[in-house]
């Protein structure tokens, strides 16, 4: 039974034909058949994994394409106003799948053993081949109907992650997280395991990668930087070595690899959730990152995801307690671990804020825990939506970093009621105006958000008016910018009025002013009376506390009333 | 900028209604599935059957190989045994040979009916007498079977050499059935299936006990006093002669 509070499905797209097993869609382990004489039994299930895997995995958007990554390959659907429409399927398994779109290439991140160079699904039986591909691959999606693979770049550890750093008419620069086993050298020279100490070691870097865009064949591993290295003794295990942080703590994986980096290149910036840290990395030259900061925290157990705010002053980091396989949202479960960690970025550094956890008792049979999700530009707020595996969407308000809270949410029961299968949301994005999640194995689904007490219809109007830019690959973060539209006016006038900050009678008035201004806009006229009106309202808006909410939004309200104003006079 | 007709509002917020879309029925929409290959390689066109086939789960071309490899592998048991009734009177070794011949054409039974209800090629060594040497199956490419030299010399061999070879024949085709399994379970998906992974499970069990019972026995054809100790912490068997411990 789907439960849901204010964020409305619009759309539940099974998975393709193809990219799932047409005997066992669901997934489910098979059943160990009882003796005949076994009544009442509980039901029991195999417990080794099949050979292939079919989970939805992470998405990414350019123009009106989406693309939705999946370990058995990826599926391209076209967005308009109806449902997703599937353009193509394709086949290429090797997990995870990850996917960014840049121009006409898709790039894909693979990790599996028995990933193949050339898209199989047979898998590699050797030790050592050539036939293996553990790496990025690049696809030419020129023709979204028929992608055709026309670059590789094979690495030591493949590739679980990867962000797009920067892209320009010659090349795009690719950061790899590595997180998987080490190949053999044989297979591919430089990837040395090394004993403790061992400086050659694939361990303990990230690799940069540059893709040539007029010949992606080109595509290389230019650097593999060691980001964790000690500042001054320049020792590459420099960060945390895992273990736990004292009694009571949550032990933390040993920092040898990056889960996740997410780039803001305005600011120069990326945040890397990093095994045991979290960190910030100083992307100026963006083939030699630098670390400016790491964190510990002792509540996570693997830091797996970074998130900035919209103007790129705080980071929400993800905690993947139990690697996403595990129910981690039960109400023994602590509330601060497998929970997302909130900073503020204070001069480069990073300083605590508060954790969120969705308040909420999942079952045994519920994989969850804090997992990938991106900003709902609200002007004047810092949303977030984010998935929790099967514990479903959950959007929270932190524009006050230390207290966040939830405003929406969706979320299913079990899959099955007696076993765990590994389900629900991989990612939930915003994308123009709509809200997509991809469920492990249930499929795509799109939500709108709807208008309660934490959230008004202005919010949601203007959010679906920012301009994301004509790409959207979530783990790099450009800053959106919102029109001069007077529903992004009303957005934070509700803002004001919520926070009580404005008397009912002012925001009425300024409410009635600006929809006429709207209603002027989209018809091309003038009303120079009500021009002169709306900059008089402007002048009583509330200044607020210095640096306040209040005065950030009082701020960028005078600034679009002036815009409006001068738009219709 | 373009404004997004869509979301101009009027002074009237009406609150949005819920779901403009309705849920999609549980159908996937239509739609080209290609298979790339390696870079400057074309795309294959997948028909939605085939798709559908690579997609197919519930067991892994390695299972299919493992258990139609040890059709052949068990045959060759059973074939070994079959030479003992005329060949040795020794009690032990005949025993054990039944016991094998047994279990090892039960257990062949078992493997092809579990290709059969899967729709795969299942060797029928019993009543297709070139099985054993046709295709990829060629059993000399399987861990621990016997040569065809082998094979003869054992068929020609009788009384204590014949015991002798056949133990040390069917220990090695035992520890090459028990590389194949483990060879098996450590690759990727495999013995997903439970009733193939209870099955391996008890094919590794069962020869591995077979093993040490054919030791014991090919211990004591042989006339070395050392053979046979008796176990014991304090009181262990030593042999007659030993007479060297001070």
């Amino acid at each position: 039974m789907a439960c849901l509070l204010v964020s409305a499905m619009l759309a539940s797209l099974p998975k393709p034909t193809g990219f799932f097993d047409a005997e066992n869609p669901a997934g489910l382990p098979p059943e160990i058949q009882a003796e005949e004489s076994d009544e009442d039994v509980e039901r029991r299930f195999g417990q080794r994994a099949p050979f292939l895997s079919f989970s939805n995995t992470d998405l990414a958007f350019a123009g009106d394409l989406m693309a939705v990554g999946n370990y058995h390959g990826f599926n391209l659907y076209r967005l308009g106003d109806a449902e997703p429409q599937l353009i193509s399927s394709v086949v290429c398994p090797g997990g995870q799948g990850d996917v960014s779109i840049i121009g006409d290439l898709l790039i894909m991140s693979v990790q599996d053993t028995r990933a193949r160079v050339d898209c199989g699904r047979q898998g590699v039986d050797e030790e050592v081949s050539e036939d293996r591909f553990r790496g990025i691959r690049v696809f030419d999606i020129s023709n979204p109907v028929a992608p055709r693979q026309v670059g590789q770049v094979q690495t030591c550890r493949g590739s679980h992650t990867h962000s797009v750093v920067s892209s320009d008419e010659e090349s795009i620069i690719v950061y790899n997280s590595g997180t998987s086993s080490i190949r053999d050298e044989e297979e591919l020279a430089g990837c040395v395991v090394g004993l403790p100490g061992n400086e050659d070691t694939a361990l303990f870097s990230i690799d940069v990668i540059e893709i040539p865009v007029a010949n992606p064949a080109a595509s290389r591993i230019v650097d593999s930087p060691r980001v964790f290295a000690d500042d001054e003794t320049g020792r590459i295990a420099g960060l945390w070595a895992g273990g736990d942080h004292g009694e009571g703590t949550q032990s933390s994986r040993r920092t040898d690899q990056c889960h996740d980096i997410t780039v803001f290149p305005s600011l120069n910036l990326a945040a890397g959730a990093c095994s045991g840290n979290g960190i910030i990395l100083d992307i100026t030259d963006p083939r030699a990152p630098v670390r400016i900061d790491a964190v510990v925290d002792q509540g996570f157990a693997y830091w797996h995801s970074a998130t900035f705010n919209n103007e790129g002053t705080k980071v929400l980091f993800t905690d993947e307690w139990g690697g996403g396989g595990r129910p981690r949202c039960r109400a023994q479960d602590p509330s601060d671990w497998g929970a997302n960690a909130i900073y503020n970025i204070e001069d480069g550094q990073l300083e605590f804020a508060s954790y969120f956890k969705i308040d909420t008792a999942q079952s045994e049979e519920e994989n969850c825990v804090a997992h990938n999700g991106s900003v709902v530009p609200v002007p004047g707020r810092d949303i977030f939506v984010q998935a929790w595996y099967q514990g479903g969407v959950s959007v929270i308000d932190f524009t006050d970093s230390a207290n966040p809270y939830e405003i929406a949410f969706f979320d299913r029961g079990p899959i099955d009621p007696d076993t765990m299968i590994l389900g629900g949301y991989w990612s939930t994005y915003w994308y123009d105006g709509r809200i997509y999640g991809t469920e492990i194995v249930r499929g795509l689904d799109v939500f709108e958000l709807i208008p309660s007490e934490h959230l008004t219809q202005n919010e949601i109007a203007a959010a679906a008016l920012a301009d994301q830019g004509d790409f959207f690959n979530p783990q790099q973060q450009f800053p959106v910018s919102w029109p001069d539209h007077p529903v992004v006016g009303m957005a934070y006038l509700d803002q004001l009025v919520r926070a009580e900050a404005i008397s009912a009678e002012d925001a009425a008035a300024l409410s009635e002013a600006l929809g006429r201004a709207a209603e002027h806009m989209e018809a091309g006229t003038q009303d120079r009376e009500l021009s002169s009106q709306l900059r008089r309202l402007a002048r009583d808006l509330p200044s607020g506390e210095r640096g306040s909410d209040t005065a950030r939004r009082s701020e960028a309200l005078d600034n679009l009333i002036s815009a409006v104003a001068r738009e219709i006079r | 900028m373009a404004w997004k007709a869509k979301y101009f509002v009027s002074a009237a917020f009406a609150s949005l209604a819920a779901g403009t879309m309705v849920d999609s029925a549980a159908i996937a929409q239509d739609a080209p599935i290609v298979q790339p290959g390696a870079p400057g390689e074309g795309v294959r066109e997948l028909s939605a059957e085939e798709a559908v086939q690579l997609a197919a789960n519930r067991y892994s071309q390695d299972d299919v190989t493992f258990m139609q490899d040890m059709i052949l592998h068990h045959f060759q048991a059973v074939q070994m045994s079959a030479l003992v009734s005329e060949r040795t009177s020794l009690e032990r070794v005949v025993d054990i040979a039944g016991r094998i011949d047994a279990t090892q054409a039960d257990e062949i039974a078992f493997m092809r009916d579990w290709l059969i209800e899967r729709g795969e090629d299942a060797p029928d060594p019993f009543n297709d007498p070139h099985a054993m040497h046709h295709g990829h199956h060629a059993h000399h490419t399987m861990a621990g079977m016997a040569t065809p030299a082998q094979m003869q010399a054992l068929a020609d061999a009788s009384g204590t050499a014949f015991d002798a070879l056949f133990l040390e024949l069917m220990i090695a085709h035992h520890e090459g059935a028990i590389d194949m399994v483990e060879h098996l379970l450590s690759q990727r998906g495999s013995a997903y299936d439970p009733v193939l992974f209870d099955f391996v499970n008890d094919v590794r069990g069962e020869q591995q006990a077979e093993i040490r019972q054919m030791n014991v026995i090919l211990a004591g054809l042989a006339d070395d006093p050392r053979n046979g100790l008796s176990a014991g912490f304090r009181d262990a068997g030593e042999p007659a002669e030993a007479n060297g411990l001070l």
